[in-house]
C-alpha cells in the first residue's frame, strides 16, 4: 500500500497544478454566470453552467494521456519500471490520479450548476413552471427523492463514462509505446481495437448475462426527444416512459474495461521496455 | 510475451477488426439495438400497481345567471358542461390517493375533503388537505366533472391534468397545464392560460386571450378579438370575425379565413396569414412571414427573415419593397417591374399598380422578399 501511495503522490504532482487551475476556472466561471442572472436570459445562463461538464471530459482525455506521457518526457519511466512494484499498482495509481482530478472537477461543476439553477428560479418562468409541475406531480417529499435519484444515476453514469474513457486511452497510449517508430499509428490502431474489443465484450455479455434483470428507469416520455428539460420533466405525470437498459451488455462492457486495465498492467510489467 | 509479439497481436487484432467491420463476422451492432428499450405509458407517472385509495362525492348546488363556478385543483381532470335547463350545478368528484401501502392511502384519504363554498358570486370548489403530507403519500389526484347552467361562468385553476369546458357563458377563465385543454361553445369572453398543453378552442362568442408557453393552440370559429402571447408554441387560428394580435417567439401563428386585422410580432417565428379581409402588421426577426390573399394594407418590418407575399385578387396596390443584403423577387404578372435601386446590397422597388387602393410596404434586413401575383385565367 505504501508503494501505491508513493506512486499516487508522484503522479498527482504531474497533474496537480493543472487540476487546481481548472478547479479555480470552474468556480470563477460559475461566479461570473451568477452575476449575469437578471442581465442575460436565465435559460442561457443555466445552459452555460453546463459547459464545464463538457470541458472536464476533454480534460480526462488529456490527463489520461499526460500522466503516461509525462513519464517518458521526464525519464521517470526508468524509475517506475525498475521499482519492485507490480504493473497493476502502476496502472492503478495513474488511473486513480486522473480520476481523483475528474471527481473534484465534477463535484465543483455540479455544485456550480445547482447553485446557479436555484438562483435562476426567480428569473425564469420555465424553471418556476417546472417547480409547479414537480409540486403538482409529487405533492410531497417524493419529488425531491425522485429528482435526487435521477441526478445520482445520471452523475454516476457520467462518472463511469469518464473512468471508461481514461482506461481506454491509457491502454491506447501504452500500445503506442510498443513500437519505436510510427507510435501515433500504433496508438490510433490500439484505440480503435480497444473500442471494438469492448463492443465484443458487450455483445458476449448480452448472451452470458441474459439472466440478470434489466435496469428500469422512469423518465418523462418527451425527455428522449425534447431538449427543454423543464418541459420534458414536467410531462412525466401524463406521459411517463419506462426505459429498459440491458444489464447483460453493460456487464459485458464493464468486464471488457476490467480486461483492458489488466492488459495495461500486464504490458507495463512484462512488455514495455525503455 | 515480448514487445515484438505484442505488436503482432495488436496488428492481428487490427486486421480482424477491419475484416469484422467489412464483413460483419460478429455482427455485434445488431445486439446493441437491444441496449435501450423504451415503453411509453399513459398515466400518472407512477408504477402500475401503486396502492390506491379513492372516494367519490357529489356537489349539488344552484348557480344564478352570470354567477361563477370557481374550481381550484392541483392535479386531475376537470370536465364541465353547460346545461340549458335548470339552475343546478351538479358535480361529481373522485379523490385518488396513491401511497406506499393501501392502509396509508386510506388513512390519508380520510383527512381529505372537497370543500364547497357558496357566496354571492357563485360557488367555490377546492380540495382541503392537511398542511403536512406524509412522505409515504406519492400523489393525490382529484377528478371533477358535471354540469352547471349554461348562463353561468367558470373560473378553473388546474395545475396539471385534462380540462374540458363547453356550453358556458363568459367572461370565463381557464388555467391548466401539462395536458389537453378543450374549450367550446362559450358565450362571452374567454381567458386561457395553458402552458405545456395542446389547447383546442372552438366556437367562442366573445374575445379570447391565450397565454402560456410550449405545446400548441388551435382556435376556431371565434366571434371576437383574439390576443395571443405564447413562446415556443405554434398557434393556428381559423374562421374569426375580429382582430388578432399575437406576440410570440420560437413558435408562430398561422391564421386563415379572418374578417379583421392581424398584428403579429416576435423573433424566431413563423407568421402566416391566408384570406384575411383586414390589414396585416407583422414584425419578425429570424423568422418567416407568409401572406396570401390579404384584403387590406400590408406592413412588414423584418430582420433576417424570409418574407413572401401572394396577391390573390386584382392588382390595386402601392408596392414599396426594400431589402438589404437579401434577394428581392417579383413573380407572375409583377415580374416585369423594374427595381428602383440595386446598389451596395440594397434592393428596392416602389411602384403603384392599378389604382393603388391598398399598400404593401415591406422592409427586410439580411433577408429575402418575394411578391407574387399569379396570372389569373
Amino acid at each position: 500500500m505504501k508503494g501505491f501511495a508513493q506512486l499516487f503522490k508522484k503522479d498527482m504532482e504531474s497533474i496537480g497544478l493543472m487540476t487546481v487551475l481548472l478547479g479555480v476556472g470552474i468556480v470563477l466561471w460559475d461566479v461570473f454566470l451568477y452575476t449575469r442572472l437578471g442581465l442575460w436570459h436565465s435559460r442561457a445562463v443555466v445552459a452555460l453552467t453546463m459547459v464545464p461538464l463538457g470541458v472536464i471530459v476533454l480534460w480526462v482525455v488529456l490527463q489520461a494521456i499526460q500522466v503516461y506521457r509525462h513519464e517518458w518526457q521526464t525519464g521517470g519511466i526508468y524509475l517506475v519500471l525498475s521499482v519492485p512494484q507490480p504493473g497493476w499498482k502502476i496502472a492503478l495509481s495513474k488511473l486513480a490520479v486522473v480520476f481523483a482530478s475528474f471527481t473534484i472537477h465534477l463535484i465543483l461543476a455540479t455544485v456550480g450548476f445547482i447553485w446557479v439553477l436555484r438562483a435562476s428560479a426567480s428569473y425564469s418562468g420555465g424553471i418556476q413552471l417546472f417547480g409547479l409541475a414537480a409540486e403538482a406531480l409529487f405533492q410531497s417529499g417524493a419529488a425531491t427523492g425522485w429528482l435526487f435519484k435521477m441526478t445520482l444515476v445520471s452523475g454516476f453514469a457520467y462518472w463511469l463514462m469518464g473512468l471508461a474513457m481514461a482506461v481506454m486511452l491509457q491502454l491506447a497510449y501504452t500500445c503506442s509505446r510498443l513500437t519505436s517508430r510510427l507510435r501515433f499509428l500504433a496508438g490510433l490502431a490500439g484505440f480503435f481495437v480497444i473500442q471494438w474489443l469492448v463492443g465484443l465484450c458487450g455483445a458476449a455479455g448480452y448472451y452470458v448475462f441474459s439472466w440478470v434483470p434489466d435496469l428500469v428507469l422512469w423518465v418523462p416520455a418527451h425527455a428522449l426527444g425534447i431538449t427543454d428539460p423543464a418541459h420534458s420533466m414536467a410531462s412525466l405525470p401524463v406521459q411517463g416512459a419506462k426505459v429498459f437498459i440491458d444489464s447483460g451488455i453493460l456487464l459485458g462492457n464493464a468486464l471488457g474495461f476490467v480486461l483492458l486495465f489488466i492488459t495495461t498492467s500486464y504490458l507495463l510489467e512484462n512488455v514495455i521496455e525503455v | 510475451m515480448n514487445r515484438r509479439m505484442a505488436v503482432y497481436v495488436l496488428l492481428a487484432l487490427t486486421v480482424l477488426m477491419i475484416v469484422d467491420g467489412r464483413y460483419e463476422l460478429f455482427n455485434t451492432s445488431v445486439l446493441y439495438r437491444y441496449l435501450i428499450r423504451v415503453e411509453e405509458t399513459e398515466g400518472a407517472g407512477l408504477d402500475p400497481g401503486t396502492p390506491t385509495a379513492e372516494r367519490s362525492g357529489l356537489v349539488d348546488k344552484t348557480l344564478g345567471p352570470g354567477e361563477v363556478l370557481e374550481v381550484s385543483n392541483a392535479f386531475g381532470n376537470i370536465y364541465v358542461d353547460g346545461a340549458s335547463h335548470g339552475r343546478e350545478a351538479r358535480l361529481t368528484y373522485t379523490i385518488y390517493v396513491y401511497a406506499s401501502s393501501e392502509t396509508e392511502a386510506e388513512a390519508y384519504l380520510s383527512e381529505l375533503d372537497v370543500e364547497v363554498v357558496q357566496s354571492a358570486d357563485g360557488l367555490r370548489v377546492s380540495v382541503v388537505a392537511p398542511k403536512e403530507r406524509p412522505a409515504e403519500i406519492r400523489q393525490v389526484r382529484v377528478d371533477i366533472s358535471g354540469s352547471i347552467p349554461s348562463d353561468a361562468r367558470v373560473d378553473i385553476s388546474n395545475a396539471m391534468g385534462r380540462v374540458r369546458v363547453q356550453g358556458v357563458s363568459g367572461p370565463s377563465r381557464v388555467s391548466n397545464a401539462f395536458n389537453d385543454t378543450n374549450i367550446k361553445n362559450i358565450h362571452g369572453n374567454l381567458h386561457i392560460d395553458a402552458a405545456y398543453t395542446n389547447l383546442d378552442v372552438n366556437d367562442v362568442q366573445g374575445d379570447v386571450a391565450v397565454r402560456g408557453n410550449y405545446g400548441s393552440s388551435s382556435l376556431r370559429d371565434i366571434r371576437g378579438d383574439i390576443f395571443i402571447k405564447s413562446d415556443f408554441r405554434m398557434t393556428s387560428v381559423m374562421d374569426v370575425i375580429g382582430d388578432i394580435e399575437a406576440e410570440t417567439s420560437f413558435g408562430g401563428v398561422e391564421v386563415k379565413e379572418i374578417e379583421g386585422d392581424l398584428k403579429a410580432r416576435g423573433s424566431y417565428i413563423v407568421i402566416g396569414a391566408k384570406n384575411l379581409t383586414g390589414s396585416v402588421l407583422a414584425a419578425s426577426e429570424y423568422g418567416t412571414v407568409r401572406l396570401q390573399g390579404i384584403g387590406g394594407d400590408t406592413v412588414v418590418d423584418a430582420k433576417r427573415s424570409d418574407v413572401s407575399i401572394v396577391i390573390d385578387g386584382p392588382l390595386d396596390h402601392r408596392i414599396s419593397l426594400e431589402t438589404h443584403n437579401g434577394t428581392l423577387a417579383l413573380r407572375g404578372t409583377l415580374s416585369s417591374l423594374q427595381l428602383t435601386a440595386a446598389e451596395d446590397g440594397k434592393k428596392a422597388l416602389s411602384e403603384v399598380v392599378g389604382a393603388g387602393t391598398h399598400s404593401i410596404d415591406v422592409k427586410n434586413v439580411q433577408g429575402n422578399i418575394s411578391v407574387t401575383h399569379p396570372p389569373h385565367p
